[in-house]
């Protein structure tokens, strides 16, 4: 059951992930670009928690929070790099 | 219990896949970050609840309640940053759009 | 007190539910009709807390997310996905959210 239902995921998951990367190279704003990273990034953790219920490595539920943090922290930071008042200083 | 975690994967990762799909048809930035910040953590949210459902230990199941409320606490806040970073960048809107009340720019 | 704090984590799961399917929805159709617009809502929360916690709030609401505060901090601009009308939008707004916000942080 479990086997049946992660394969259908990372089907999914692999599919969305695709979509994503279609954004980020299309993506005609930076805006676009880094909305594409952030969802990648959400993507990713699901696809990290997915792998860690087929194989039982419960540890890697770890990386997937600490890539959570990342996510968030990475697209503060990009956001801040697009607001126009940072670049004339 | 395994038949509630495996429904609870399937479900998640539909969200993330149609979050994905909202992200490459939707016009503008901003009707894009609609789908990214709510289908998004959605679908990883439902998934860490899998996970903390189907270990049958306590340490992981906390650690997936854990990176769930995370999940739905950070992303609609950087998806606001980003719309206010785009808005103030001057990030074009789609031509559909009907109301605008912002005056000038930022 | 604490039941109020239970009452708007309860509204705030409910709604956060109800705008994915929405979004979820708009996505799946094959010609999604798109009425973006961005909209001024009047504040009448007045403290930083009460600010930040309704436009986290807002950004989760059925499609609509909180872009900008205005610097005199008595508008809050809200882009929203699908408007029917200006009004109806600011009106459920201030009877959902703003006065569950008002009731728990005073």
């Amino acid at each position: 059951m479990i086997e049946l239902s992660t394969t259908i995921a990372m089907v999914l998951l692999g599919l969305a992930m695709a979509m994503t990367i279609i954004r980020i190279i299309v993506g005609p704003s930076l805006a676009d670009r880094i909305l594409g990273l952030d969802l990648l990034s959400t993507v990713s953790v699901a696809f990290i928690a997915v792998f860690a219920i087929r194989t039982g490595l419960y540890q890697n539920i770890d990386i997937a929070v600490a890539l959570t943090l990342l996510a968030f922290l990475s697209t503060a930071a990009f956001a801040r790099y697009l607001l126009p008042r940072w670049h004339r200083q | 219990m395994t038949y509630v975690a495996s429904a609870l994967i399937v479900i998640g990762a539909a969200f993330c896949a149609l979050a994905s799909l909202g992200i490459l048809r939707f016009p503008d930035v901003y009707t894009r970050l609609h789908a990214a910040s709510k289908a998004g953590p959605l679908g990883a949210g439902l998934i860490l609840l899998a996970v903390a459902l189907a270990s049958g230990d306590l340490a992981t199941a906390v650690r997936g309640v854990l990176g769930c409320a995370f999940l739905t606490l950070t992303v609609p806040l950087s998806g606001h940053l980003l719309a206010r970073a785009a808005l103030r960048a001057g990030t074009p809107l789609a031509s559909i759009t009907s109301i605008n009340d912002q005056r000038g720019n930022g | 007190m604490i039941l109020k704090w239970l009452s708007l984590f309860a509204f705030f799961l409910k709604e956060l539910v109800v705008s994915t399917l929405k979004v979820a929805w708009l996505v799946v159709q094959p010609r999604p009709r798109l009425r973006p617009g961005i909209v001024a809502f009047p504040l009448t929360v007045t403290t930083d807390a009460q600010i930040t916690l309704l436009a986290n709030m807002i950004t989760l609401t059925p499609g609509t997310l909180s872009l900008d505060v205005s610097d005199d901090r008595k508008t809050l601009y809200i882009h929203a996905i699908d408007i029917e009308s200006r009004e109806a939008l600011i009106g459920s707004i201030a009877a959902g959210f703003e006065t569950k916000v008002l009731e728990v942080l005073r």
